[in-house]
């Protein structure tokens, strides 16, 4: 089928610049453009006989043929074509090697910009073929020997990548860092404060993990089809994952900070918000979008936002910042305000805070408080007052975007073609996605391990757990005047009363919808109870059983055959956190049972069940997380009677045996070195 | 603030009503499809996504003679970050939650703890309903259409399955939404309250039209 048609394009018209005195004149164009066509065709199309190639066919091609094949395909069909260009007879010798010519950009273009795609162990049969085909069809070019280069290039990686002993601190510093653990060491360590960290620094260190994820976002992960289609497996976008779960683990964060003491002074607690704003200012002006989100709409998030008497004590300024902040990712319009600012600062050098009103907060700080920070600044950085900086982009607006593409416009036309528009239309997204990530290049930061080992040291509460904590800072009663309304409001509050409507049908459903579902729902256990003591309280605290039947459902009760909550002489209900080199320990944990007559060895298979892990329970170790440190618990014998009882809750943590190995020795070279420079 | 520019338009314009309209959901429960489905003959051109040329953002809907015009807030794409904040219906005028019909449940939670968290601040004029999409998957579905009701009677909120693949119920839960929303602003304080279940029953069978 013959998926061309004809399109108008271009202007016509004077061009009236009067300073150059020069008139343009345009003339009416025709230009082909695709609209359609089977996969054969649009190859075809790559290629031309001139021997140039139109850039924007083919970039779109590249950049979303995945939706409607495979590169081994698309690679088949351009040799396949090469080939027979080459075979044909009809044609002109300078058509033909114009024709090859052309093709061979493709490959070449796709080599280098798309090289993921190629990324297919173990076998590499892209690569493979690329080599043998080129050595053979195209021996004056560098392809074949490119393409053996890279696949050698795999090999050595996938090679290191078996290997244990890889420790790259530049690249992966944040992820080591956020999945490993050693709180013992960070006791030891006394690891800085939040409020000691010095929020421009702060900024810096979030954008330097912001930047880095940013980059490696590979641009077709975000394509509706990959990202938010239900029907694909989860894992296609690995890229994409990995930004929201760092967003999710500064939001986390930023509650966590927040509500973590319920008897803190109020002025701490305020001092803790204004904090957070002043971090978020520093964002805004190294254009950070992605944490600044991150952190507005966790201020924004409901148990932090429902204290009332907090934010009502904030000082004027942080509050009118706060609000032009949060005015930035204001959906009014379709989020019209923070796609302006993209357009006009995406690539420049610097946050253009004068540029609209959204920011206004920013130069009256400086003409104010500001400016003494900004002064301490310039004399840390002695590089100037303010670096040049890259842009992080808040990732959710493009996804939505493509999200939306993808539901409005259909794959393929009546007659079965593919529809080239749509892959147009994204691409128009795409492009600016890779060109804010080239304009991310610019940032110059280098971590700070102490930074992340804070960080990483925060402990996280889930939703359940965080509104229980802003609940105690201030009662539900207190305000909701409105409660007392009407029988609606009695029954709603029935989600943290006694009288918990027994809707069991819907076990496994209270939770949060957004709870951010840690690398994908299939990964996501949050099951937690809403838990009302916290190890803050440092009192043991009865078990408040009626309360938290509200998810009781959500337990995996298999083997839980009594009410889970109850402890008793024989059994204790235990909640397991795993943390691995591949997931970041947040707040995710499963509740396991564990009885006087259990053996070390059955609770890391059971453990290991419920985490769905086909793993060996003797690879791993459990370790109990107290108030103050963590104990290891014995790998053999009877592990109820080592289990400390003396705390509100039990908590254990499972690590893999070899990374715990790796990570202590590390762990102690590094301790000593860190001091967090002010 | 945002409550009070909703007011100011809302005076402004005095025969359209304007609603903000939110879809909450999981990703790939299908808000998208619903709206892309909820097509109406009035549509407003707006600034957005200019270089995508999709607006179908903003609905303009006929309520008995006036014309009531939706704001849908629909943020697919982004359910897996921790972004969608309480700010929005603190905000929003109307509150348009749903839930799924199919695949896991696992997966696919219904959203009791927003509907507990709403009923803490919701203002009034706030209206919930609940919807269960693909309701054409008969095979595949895991949440029973009685559990759906339930729920939804639990928190006296509307419910009704939706399937944006054949269009059925779709104009139909707008329309009972702006419904609501209009009664609810124009009620007098003796005059008896507009029953969105008691609508949805009546109109139920009349939706649906099959591409």
């Amino acid at each position: 089928m013959f998926g061309l048609r004809k399109a108008e394009s271009d202007i016509q018209g004077n061009d009236d610049d009067d300073d150059c005195k020069a008139k343009l004149q345009w003339r009416l164009q025709e230009i082909k453009v695709i609209k359609c066509g089977t996969l054969e065709r649009l190859i075809e199309c790559l290629g031309s006989e001139a021997g140039d190639i139109d850039s924007n066919f083919v970039n779109t091609f590249l950049a979303t043929y995945r939706s409607f094949a495979s590169a081994e395909q698309v690679l088949d069909g351009i040799l396949k074509r090469y080939k027979e260009i080459g075979e044909d007879v009809k044609m002109k010798q300078h058509h033909k090697e114009g024709h090859q010519k052309s093709l061979k950009t493709v490959i070449s273009l796709w080599l280098s910009h798309y090289t993921e795609d190629f990324h297919e162990p173990p076998q590499y049969r892209c690569l493979h073929k690329l080599a043998d085909i080129a050595k053979q069809y195209m021996p004056e070019s560098d392809l074949s020997q490119r393409a053996t280069e890279r696949l050698a290039d795999y090999i050595k990686e996938d090679d290191i990548n078996n290997a244990v002993s890889v420790e790259d601190i530049t690249l992966d510093i944040h992820l080591d860092l956020l999945q490993d653990v050693d709180t013992s060491v960070a006791y030891i360590q006394r690891p800085v404060d939040l409020m000691n960290i010095p929020s421009h620094l702060f900024a810096q260190q979030l954008t330097y993990v912001d930047s880095d994820l940013f980059r490696k976002v590979v641009p077709h992960h975000c394509l509706g089809s990959v990202w938010s289609r239900r029907d694909k497996k989860h894992g296609q976008a690995p890229s994409v994952y990995a930004t929201v779960n760092h967003f999710n683990a500064v939001s986390y964060r930023v509650v966590a900070t927040i509500l973590k003491h319920p008897y803190l002074p109020p002025l701490e607690r305020i001092q803790i918000i204004e904090k957070w704003i002043d971090i978020a200012q520093e964002l805004r002006v190294l254009k950070n979008f992605s944490s600044l989100k991150a952190i507005i709409s966790a201020l924004q998030s409901n148990p932090v936002y429902r204290l009332r008497r907090v934010w009502a004590e904030l000082n004027k300024e942080s509050s009118a910042l706060f609000k032009e902040l949060a005015e930035i990712f204001s959906e009014e319009n379709n989020q019209y305000i923070c796609r302006e600012l993209l357009n006009r600062e995406g690539t420049a050098k610097y946050a253009d805070p004068d540029s609209t009103g959204t920011i206004k907060g920013h130069t009256r700080r400086k003409s104010s408080g500001w400016g003494t920070t900004r002064s301490r600044r310039s004399v840390l950085l002695q590089d100037g007052p303010l670096m040049a900086t890259g842009t992080v982009p808040y990732l959710g607006t493009f996804l939505t975007d493509l999200t939306m593409v993808d539901a409005a416009i259909k794959d393929t036309t009546p007659e079965g073609l593919v529809n080239f528009e749509k892959k147009r239309k994204e691409f128009e997204i795409l492009a600016q996605i890779r060109m804010l990530q080239a304009a991310a290049h610019t940032y110059r930061i280098k971590p700070e391990p102490a930074f992340f080992e804070w960080f990483h040291n925060v402990r996280v509460y889930d939703e359940n757990e965080s509104y229980e904590l802003s609940c105690e800072i201030e009662p539900i009663t207190s305000i909701t005047p409105k409660e007392v309304r009407g029988h609606r409001k009695k029954s709603s509050l029935g989600f943290f009363s006694p009288r918990r409507p027994a809707s069991m049908v819907f076990e496994g459903l209270f939770r949060y919808p957004s709870t951010g579902s840690i690398a994908g729902d299939d990964a996501f256990s949050v099951i937690s109870a809403p838990e009302l003591e916290t190890p803050i309280r440092g009192m043991p605290q009865p078990l408040k059983h009626s309360i938290s039947s509200g998810s009781i459902g959500s337990l995996s009760s298999q083997d839980v055959k009594v009410s889970p909550w109850k402890t008793s002489a024989e059994s204790l209900v235990v909640k397991v956190f795993l943390e691995t080199a591949d997931s970041q320990l947040t707040c995710n944990y499963k509740s396991i049972m564990v009885s006087n007559s259990d053996h070390t060895k059955n609770v890391l298979r059971n453990i290991l069940l419920k985490f769905n892990m086909p793993d060996k329970p003797e690879d791993f170790m459990l370790f109990q997380i107290l108030p103050d440190k963590e104990i290891q618990l014995p790998d053999r014998g009877n592990i109820f009677y080592a289990i400390s009882t003396n705390v509100p809750d039990i908590r254990f943590v499972m690590r893999r045996r070899t990374e715990f190995d790796k990570l202590r020795s590390r762990k102690y070279s590094r301790a000593k070195q860190y001091k967090f420079t002010m | 603030m945002s409550n009070i520019s909703v007011l100011k338009s809302f005076f402004q314009i005095n025969i359209t009503f304007i609603f903000q309209v939110m879809l909450i959901g999981d990703s790939g429960v299908g808000k998208t499809c619903l709206l892309v489905r909820f097509k109406d003959n009035a549509f407003l051109s707006g600034s957005f996504i200019s270089t995508v040329g999709i607006d179908f953002r903003n609905k303009v809907v006929n309520v008995d003679g006036t014309k009531v015009k939706l704001q849908i807030w629909d943020t697919a794409g982004q359910e897996r970050f921790r972004s969608i904040t309480r700010a929005y219906y603190r905000d929003a005028e109307d509150y348009h939650s749903k839930h799924t019909d199919t695949c896991s449940i696992i997966k696919h939670s219904l959203p009791l703890a927003w509907l507990a968290e709403i009923n803490e601040y919701a203002q009034d004029n706030v209206v919930i309903m609940l919807l269960g999409n693909k309701a054409d998957m008969n095979s595949d579905r895991i949440v029973r259409r009685e559990d759906g009701e339930r729920l939804a009677r639990e928190y006296n909120v509307a419910f009704m399955e939706t399937s944006a693949k054949t269009g059925m119920n779709v104009e139909l839960a707008f329309m009972a939404i702006a419904r609501d929303l209009k009664s609810r602003k124009l009620r007098k304080a003796n005059e008896p309250s507009f029953n969105v279940a008691e609508y949805v029953n009546q109109e139920k069978q009349r939706g649906g039209c099959c591409s």
